[in-house]
């Protein structure tokens, strides 16, 4: 793992969750993914439209990108003068960064809301959510077979327009869920493994619900997770990639 | 199975340009755009180098995942990166980044996203300026090649096989390269044989040809020896090939005539995920 890109977001009181997972090679891909899970959470709307919502996040994004270069520079080069210095911010950007931040960050996301006896969630690219009731899984949200995965999900980005990417290829399910369901959220490395190990017939539900019960702020629960979740790695059974899980219980 | 190797920090590749700068290079391209050949190679490799930098950014930094480096053959068969890198014969992908001789600015014309164009100024790095002059010793480059590649692989014996990325005019003037370009491609690590590809550029011809499974219809005997000269395509490479539209077999070998070799670079899996399809 080079650098964790994923964000996670919930707010259990008013049942809205989400994940993102930053496309590490964009540029301030993991700030993007952050800015889209809490702004999801803070939305009244049930799934709001991205139209709605997305344009606001992304200046969000470029402002703090902009404070952030700009602080970046100031302090690499010795600044005379306004007019200067203005001159200067402009050459900092090393030229192998400005293409990104022109391009933009990317991100794939997964928003859930749960109101009374329903679920509604909504997914650009491949974070999953899977729903379990009594022991069983029942439901399966975007990507429903291992083979599935690509490296080439569809992303959200920072600059691309909200009635394009996410808005055409953006898909919505809803569900019903009862007291006892889990509804756990994954990036795609560990939906991956949990598809993989649900169609050769094992539960893999078993072995993290011990892990997705624990309370996610709590320190020794992160160890003991990072160390299952780098077990699987030895053992190849899971890519090394950034993972999140984000887990609900009803 | 072969080049299935992670390319990585912890498992870097390398890749080795061999770049023609004999005197024959300062002839013009077919089709006469008023461009030398010496002119074509030096965009063509400044091209690669960008996109391979680009292919190792990851947020704010750029990974080493590829060690470069390039060997100029002309007067004589010299290390060619030049300023603060000459004399090194390879180089931390990173380094190479923060050392080009200069960063231009060019203008693309891009989508204002309302039906019209704008215009976008790029930056545009520059590691190399057109050069020409001596003979053609590529038999001798090729076999320096191998003594790099062969240090390469002893530190690190499990790498995806390096890159070896000839551009030329296929004029060699120091005997038949086919004997050290066989010898360069039988040095292995675990994961298969080195990669030798060509780029072919050429004064008789403005006809371009990408990834060829065959020499018949290559103009020339020179197409024809460079070609012959080239590995084939790996498979994942030939699958990111018909993803990208090109027609391509498993007889498909990376030389390239008349066109530039940008293409292998976006081909390598390194696990990106922004796929520039996806983004619209």
């Amino acid at each position: 793992m080079e650098e964790c890109q994923d964000a996670l977001a919930g707010d259990a009181e008013r049942g809205r969750f989400a994940i993102a997972d930053g496309a590490a090679e964009s540029p301030y891909s993991s700030l993007w993914a952050q800015l889209l899970v809490e702004e999801f959470v803070r939305q009244s709307e049930r799934l709001p439209s991205w139209a709605n919502w997305l344009p606001s996040l992304q200046e969000r994004w470029s402002a703090q990108v902009t404070v952030h270069e700009r602080w970046a520079a100031r302090v690499a080069l010795p600044v005379n003068g306004t007019a200067q210095a203005t001159e200067r911010i402009e050459t900092a950007v090393p030229w192998y960064l400005e293409a990104g931040l022109i391009q933009g960050a990317f991100a794939t996301f997964l928003g859930l809301v749960i109101e009374q006896r329903s679920w509604y969630a909504v997914a650009v690219g491949d974070s999953c959510l899977f729903q379990l009731r009594r022991n069983e899984l029942i439901r399966v949200f975007p990507v429903t077979r291992a083979a599935d995965f690509s490296n080439a999900p569809w992303l959200v980005g920072s600059r691309t327009s909200p009635i394009e990417v996410p808005h055409k290829y953006g898909l919505q399910q809803l569900g019903d869920c009862q007291a006892g369901d889990h509804l756990w959220l994954m990036t795609d490395a560990l939906a991956q493994w949990f598809l993989t190990q649900a169609e050769a017939g094992s539960k893999p539900w078993l072995a993290l619900a011990p892990l997705a019960q624990t309370d996610g702020d709590d320190a020794s629960a992160q160890q003991e997770f990072a160390a299952w979740i780098e077990r699987l790695r030895s053992q190849r059974q899971l890519r090394n990639d950034d993972v999140a899980l984000l887990a609900v219980s009803v | 199975m072969p080049y299935c190797a992670e390319i990585s920090r912890s498992n870097p590749t390398c890749f080795l340009f061999l770049l023609d700068q004999s005197k024959s290079m300062l002839g013009s391209i077919g089709g006469g755009q008023g461009k030398t050949k010496a002119d074509a190679v030096a965009d063509s490799l400044n091209r690669l180098l960008y996109t391979l930098v680009l292919r190792c950014v990851w947020g704010q930094n750029v990974l080493d995942r590829f060690h470069v480096g390039v060997l100029g053959y002309g007067r004589q068969v010299v290390p060619a990166l030049g300023g603060v890198l000459a004399g090194r014969e390879l180089v931390p992908i990173g380094e190479l980044a923060r050392s080009p001789l200069r960063v231009e600015q060019r203008v693309n014309l891009v989508d204002d996203g309302r039906g019209g164009q704008v215009e976008q100024i790029v930056k545009a790095p520059v590691w190399f300026d057109p050069a020409g002059g001596g003979k053609t010793p590529m038999c001798k480059c090729l076999e320096r090649a191998a003594q790099i590649v062969s240090c390469f692989l002893l530190e690190h014996p499990a790498c995806y096989p390096p890159l070896v990325i000839n551009l030329s005019d296929g004029e060699a003037t120091d005997g038949d390269p086919d004997g050290p370009s066989q010898n360069l491609r039988e040095l292995a690590s675990e994961d298969g044989p080195v990669l030798l590809f060509n780029a072919h550029i050429s004064s008789y011809s403005d006809q371009a040809l990408e990834f060829p499974s065959a020499e018949t219809g290559l103009p020339d005997e020179y197409a024809r020896r460079l070609f012959r000269m080239s590995s084939r395509l790996p498979p994942a490479m030939q699958n990111s090939a018909r993803q990208a539209g090109l027609t391509v077999t498993a007889e498909s070998r990376g030389f390239v005539f008349n066109a530039d070799l940008a293409s292998v670079v976006r081909f390598l899996d390194i696990g990106t995920r922004v796929d520039l399809k996806n983004l619209r």
